[in-house]
């Protein structure tokens, strides 16, 4: 048996709420934030939380294709992250700014 | 399976072998590649109309997350062809190694992915196999401010759709106890409306709805694809508007149609409206373009809100239409951004101006542009008329207002695609200095102009082959 704490006593609910509010504090960040490394941040923090949401209905159902998806989560953040962060680089090499308020040449 | 496990494998020989070498000495290779992965596609189905498929499924495949049934196979054709025909017409690269086709095979290989999936990890495999490729060609030409910007906004938009996606998986996840997309459909089918699951299943499929037309840009959610089209080089953009869009609507439809089809009174509502809303404000914006590049991709907004359509109505009549409207949209647009791509002016921002100056010299090439523009305006005797029919009485039964919206959409689209036709032909500068195509890319012509000939002047070509499946 596991030891009794106090994540044993927690309700679903709980983590469903933790996770909701985390996903909405990353969506207001990459539609409030201008600093492209902060939005990458923002996007991060999203994937993050439905990982634990994930995670928790995993654990919840007794049932491990839950928690698979948050290894294929995480694989494919990590490559999400190491392109987006390359393009930049190259939006950084050309503008000399992380600002993505600069960005406005398409217009129309 | 076998088609893509030989574009996967392929793409990595292909890689090696395009090193240090000009980018139009791997073109034999990659069509090699994407023929032999097409002639695999009549013996699957063979093997998946006798019942042969399920049967080596089972016996050689044990974790059953992807399936090559009639409409995965079909959309997978459907998304080779229009690769060939990308890869042909858009040939004439001066850059040295195979790196960008190469991506772009990569980003085919999650598309046929997107085509078959049964379950959602495999959707979400499939999407992001799809898009990171795609986000590297968007912003693919370094120096180029403006390509840099396609490719940020293209990553940020692609990146935070994915998480809305995998926010609406877990609630699905959530309500239904499952991830395999006919298990969810059947114990969606029992749930009734009250308790928690249900609750959570509910917000599930309106946030992947969201996250889905935001995929395949539809209305409240297209803001950012006039912006990416536009930004990215020609060859990314008619990929994006023709192979990205095809499997976009291929996984759209299958994730609907097979896993929420019971509970459809839950999500038809909203997306009658969201294609209601972009069918016309695809078509009103396309008219107000200046540039012809930016008026194709709000035309391919409204495109998308046609296909909307098809997932709202019944599934077999969904797919057929479905697949004729992608087979034509597919032909008819890579053959308009090819001559986009040779007669516009890239230093004008392709202004529609731009265009009488420099070309129209060309009598085949003009053939193929009335041709195509026919077909994606949908004027009768080609596929795009076929098409928009199948799709139209297909809606008709239950959605008949939306179907007026959609005609009236359609004589807006005339207005905008006619108008390229009064500066290639009719322009007293037309004809001087043609631009000299290459045998290659006669046949990419030709053959777009054989696919949307062929499907408008004999639709009975298909619907053969609907009721040999039927039966």
């Amino acid at each position: 048996m596991k030891p009794d704490s106090i994540f044993n006593s927690l309700d679903i609910s709980h983590y469903i709420y933790l996770s909701c509010v985390l996903f909405c504090i990353g969506m207001f960040g990459v539609l409030m934030r201008r600093n492209a490394i902060v939005l990458l941040m923002c996007i991060e923090l999203m994937l993050n939380a439905v990982n634990l949401l994930f995670a928790a209905f995993s654990s919840y159902m007794g049932d491990a294709s839950g928690q698979l998806f948050v290894f294929f989560i995480m694989v494919v953040a990590a490559a999400e992250a190491a392109v987006g962060l390359a393009i930049l680089v190259m939006v950084y090499r050309n503008t000399k700014s992380t600002d993505v308020g600069l960005l406005n040449n398409l217009k129309g | 399976m076998k088609t893509l496990l030989i574009i996967f494998l392929g793409t990595i020989v292909i890689l090696f072998l395009g090193i240090n070498k000009p980018e139009k000495k791997s073109l034999p290779y990659i069509l090699i590649l994407l023929l032999a992965a097409l002639s695999m596609i009549p013996f699957d189905w063979y093997d998946a109309m006798t019942g042969n498929m399920a049967k080596w499924q089972t016996k050689y495949v044990s974790i059953k997350m992807l399936f090559w049934d009639i409409p995965a196979l079909a959309f997978s054709a459907v998304l080779i062809i229009a690769s060939m025909l990308v890869f042909i017409l858009f040939s004439n690269q001066s850059r040295k190694g195979a790196d960008l086709p190469g991506l772009m095979l990569f980003s085919l290989c999650g598309g046929l992915m997107m085509t078959s999936f049964t379950n959602l990890v495999m959707l979400f495999l499939g999407i992001e196999a799809l898009s990171i490729p795609l986000y590297v060609l968007a912003g693919s030409r370094k120096t180029d401010l403006r390509s840099n910007e396609a490719g940020l906004k293209y990553f940020l938009m692609g990146a935070f759709s994915t998480a809305i996606f995998l926010l609406g998986c877990a609630f699905v996840y959530g309500g239904t106890g499952s991830l395999d997309i006919i298990s969810i459909g059947r114990s969606a089918g029992m749930m009734g409306h009250i308790g928690v699951k249900s609750a959570l299943l509910h917000s599930g499929i309106i946030i992947l709805l969201a996250s889905m037309l935001f995929k395949v840009a539809a209305f409240p959610f297209h803001f950012w694809s006039p912006d990416v089209y536009d930004g990215s080089p020609n060859r990314t953009t008619v990929f994006m508007a023709t192979v990205v869009k095809i499997a976009a609507f291929a996984a759209f439809f299958r994730l609907f149609q097979y896993a929420f089809s019971d509970i459809k009174g839950w999500w038809s509502q909203s997306m009658a409206i969201a294609a209601a809303a972009t069918i016309l404000v695809g078509n009103i914006a396309a008219v107000r373009q200046k540039s012809f590049k930016r008026t194709l991709a709000y035309s391919s907004i409204a495109h998308a809100g046609y296909m909307l359509m098809a997932v709202l109505s019944a599934p077999e009549d969904g797919f057929w239409a479905l697949l004729i409207y992608t087979l034509a949209y597919a032909a008819s647009a890579v053959a308009v951004f090819y001559l986009l791509d040779r007669y516009g002016k890239e230093s004008e921002g392709y202004s529609f101006e731009s265009f009488g100056e420099s070309g129209a010299g060309n009598r085949f090439a003009s053939l193929v542009l009335i041709v195509s523009m026919f077909s994606m305006a949908g004027i009768p005797l080609t596929a795009g008329f076929a098409g928009k029919f199948m799709l139209f009485s297909s809606a008709f039964a239950q959605y008949n207002w939306l179907v007026g919206i959609a005609l009236l959409g359609s004589a807006i689209s005339i207005a905008y695609y006619f108008r390229i036709f009064k500066e290639v032909l009719f322009k007293p500068t037309a004809g001087l200095s043609a631009y000299k195509i290459t045998w290659g890319e006669y046949a990419g012509l030709a053959l777009a102009l054989v696919l949307t000939l062929s499907i408008g002047l004999w639709p009975a070509l298909i619907t053969g082959i609907q009721t040999m499946v039927v039966k």
